[in-house]
């Protein structure tokens, strides 16, 4: 059989990463370091779903309140409602998809900015609703003793290997879906509205439904972090941490899928170091963020694509 | 035993609707006041977001460096409220000058990088005044002592004093704008950049001045607010989010639009306040921002092309 010699380097390079990940619980024995590799995990998906909505150039506010809808649905269902979690579980993404396209109705027409800053409103008042309203949502005190999935879930361990299926899961998909015709009009659509429209493209629809894909896959992180946690309650899903996505995914990049990934890799664990120092964390956030965007707008990941392609200009997809 | 009721009715009127009254002329004042911070605050941002293109979130943090600077030089420093005030708007100039040269200049034009960057700088300015003020927000005494009585309206006169001075302010800058030479030549580049490029404005020299003027507003703005709210370092967000809306909805680029959206607000926001509560104005105002954007997406006056 004749076997290209870089494919099969390809696929031995993913099975070694397959096996590693797999592997990982039995070298990391501690279950803090266990923890934080879920929460890395499960941002990486977010972040990578939201790349998938600033491909057609829209850059949404709302991504931690849409997971915060996934999380409040299945827990309430499942805790006051009482149902299974073979029930809760779908319906909580599917909430998060219906509260997505209600929203997308109103907004979806607006660009750039003005859809950053009409996400952000909804983010807020999904926010005040929540700590203000008692009775469905718990108010600040939030929903206390979501089920597990099942009993076998007995430690941060496995919750790993499903978040790790999930998240292997949706980056495939993802992936595959922007190299997909779906994905390459979205981002035709992004670089040239009018062009998109005048080839027959339903700008409105294609829009809508990069929303709703992208949300969706936020609320199955929602959903699977309420059922990790088994306590949700407002600041899990405060509206600065939908700040934190942008900043992951401006400074890993926007090129391609790797660079949401490379900037959770590196954020994250540095949020956690810098915890303790919460009054110098904004500074420092502040001040990072300015110099991304003077030096390098296109990220990490742009940046050493540029270096190692020195010769070609203007691929990059740098931020617009 | 029912007399003294019966003439304290005929006196006053009924009760419920006397109390009626009063605290609707209240909200009705109250919704001035507002209005008049917001306007002025929403002016700027609209001139700066129209001659440099930059959606300037860090102008709200303007607003809050007015009311630091007061604390500062007027509390900490004690020097008298009027040069306080003074030595503070210029400051605060001077550093939104700076800024504009240094961080703003490369990013004109361009939305989403612009508005990026001016967050990061609005999380900085507001770290630090955090960290100076170690967490606990400070206090300014009251200039004006006193209260207006009007019939059955009381309201202290630092804040009706407010009303006035914010109408002046707003008239000064239309003026700038509508007589002067380089205020003229903001407006030229609001209505069309290439064109005033065409025809010789300096666009580094306008984009300066416009900044300037903005500044300068947002930080009179703060130093009225200073003795009436408590400063802190997130002040600016709740004046931000009316001027952004304001902008959003007025038509990029148009000024009386820009105004206008902000009355609406203003008077929405202390009416629903009062009647219903203070969260619900924050959410009735969302909504009204996002079915606003639903009907135009591009605001509900004319404005310029973004």
């Amino acid at each position: 059989m004749n076997f290209p010699r870089d494919r099969f380097r390809k696929l031995l390079m993913t099975l070694i990463g397959l096996i590693f990940l797999f592997n990982l619980m039995f070298i990391v024995r501690s279950s803090y370091l266990q923890h934080l590799l879920i929460v890395i995990l499960q941002t990486i998906t977010l972040a990578v779903s939201f790349r998938f909505i600033t491909l057609s150039g829209q850059w949404t506010f709302a991504h931690f309140t849409m997971m915060g809808i996934g999380a409040y649905t299945s827990a309430i269902l499942s805790t006051t409602m009482g149902y299974p979690l073979w029930i809760s579980c779908p319906l909580g993404i599917v909430a998060t998809c219906i509260t997505t396209f209600l929203l997308g109705l109103l907004i979806v027409k607006t660009r750039h900015v003005y859809f950053f800053f009409a996400t952000w409103a909804f983010a807020y008042v999904v926010e005040i609703t929540w700590k203000k309203l008692w009775f469905p949502f718990g108010g600040f005190d939030g929903i206390r003793g979501i089920p597990k999935p099942s009993s076998w879930f007995s430690s941060e361990a496995h919750f790993y290997y499903l978040i790790l299926v999930i998240t292997l899961i949706s980056v495939t998909f993802l992936y595959k879906l922007e190299k997909s015709r779906f994905g390459r009009t979205l981002v035709c659509i992004d670089e040239n509205e009018d062009l998109a429209k005048s080839i027959g493209v339903n700008v409105f629809i294609f829009r809508m439904l990069a929303f709703i894909i992208g949300s969706g896959f936020a609320g199955i992180i929602g959903v699977f972090y309420a059922h990790y946690a088994g306590f949700i309650a407002p600041p899990d899903f405060d509206w600065m941490l939908n700040w934190f996505v942008v900043i992951y995914l401006i400074s890993g990049g926007t090129r391609t899928v790797l660079g949401p990934i490379i900037g959770t890799l590196i954020f994250v664990p540095v949020m956690q170091i810098f915890a303790a120092y919460q009054t110098y964390v904004t500074v420092g956030i502040g001040l990072y963020t300015i110099f991304v965007i003077m030096v390098a707008s296109d990220g990490i990941e742009g940046l050493i694509w540029r270096l190692r392609h020195p010769d070609e200009i203007g691929v990059s997809r740098a931020l617009r | 035993m029912f007399r003294p009721r019966l003439t304290a009715l005929i006196q006053y009127g009924f009760p419920a609707q006397r109390r009626f009254q009063a605290v609707f002329f209240q909200v009705l004042i109250n919704g001035l006041f507002l209005t008049s911070i917001f306007s002025i605050v929403a002016l700027g941002f609209a001139v700066v977001y129209g001659i440099a293109r930059i959606m300037n979130w860090a102008h709200g943090e303007f607003y809050m460096l007015g009311a630091v600077g007061v604390w500062l030089f007027g509390r900490h420093l004690g020097l008298p409220f009027l040069a306080a005030a003074i030595i503070s708007i210029i400051f605060v100039t001077l550093i939104a000058v700076a800024i504009e040269r240094t961080l703003f200049k490369p990013l004109r034009g361009l939305h989403l990088p612009g508005f990026v960057a001016s967050y990061g700088l609005s999380l900085v300015l507001q770290g630090s005044v955090f960290i100076a003020f170690n967490g606990r927000p400070k206090s300014f005494p009251k200039v004006i002592h006193g209260v207006l009585t009007l019939g059955p309206v009381n309201i202290g006169w630092q804040r009706v004093i407010v009303i006035p001075l914010a109408a002046l302010c707003l008239l000064a800058a239309f003026w700038f704008m509508n007589r002067t030479k380089y205020g003229i030549a903001i407006r030229a580049g609001i209505q069309d950049l290439q064109a005033a490029r065409l025809y010789g404005l300096k666009m580094n020299v306008l984009c300066s001045i416009a900044m300037a003027l903005a500044s300068a507003m947002a930080a009179f703005a703060g130093v009225l607010m200073s003795p009436l709210f408590s400063i802190e370092p997130d002040m600016g967000l709740f004046v931000m989010w009316n001027a952004w809306i304001a902008v959003c909805l007025g038509g990029r680029g148009n000024l009386g639009g820009c105004l206008i959206v902000s009355t609406i607000l203003g008077f929405m926001t202390s009416f629903i306040d009062t009647y219903l509560g203070a969260y619900f104005s924050l959410i009735i105002v969302a909504a009204f921002f996002l079915v606003g954007l639903a009907i135009r997406p591009r605001g509900l006056l004319k404005g310029m092309e973004a």
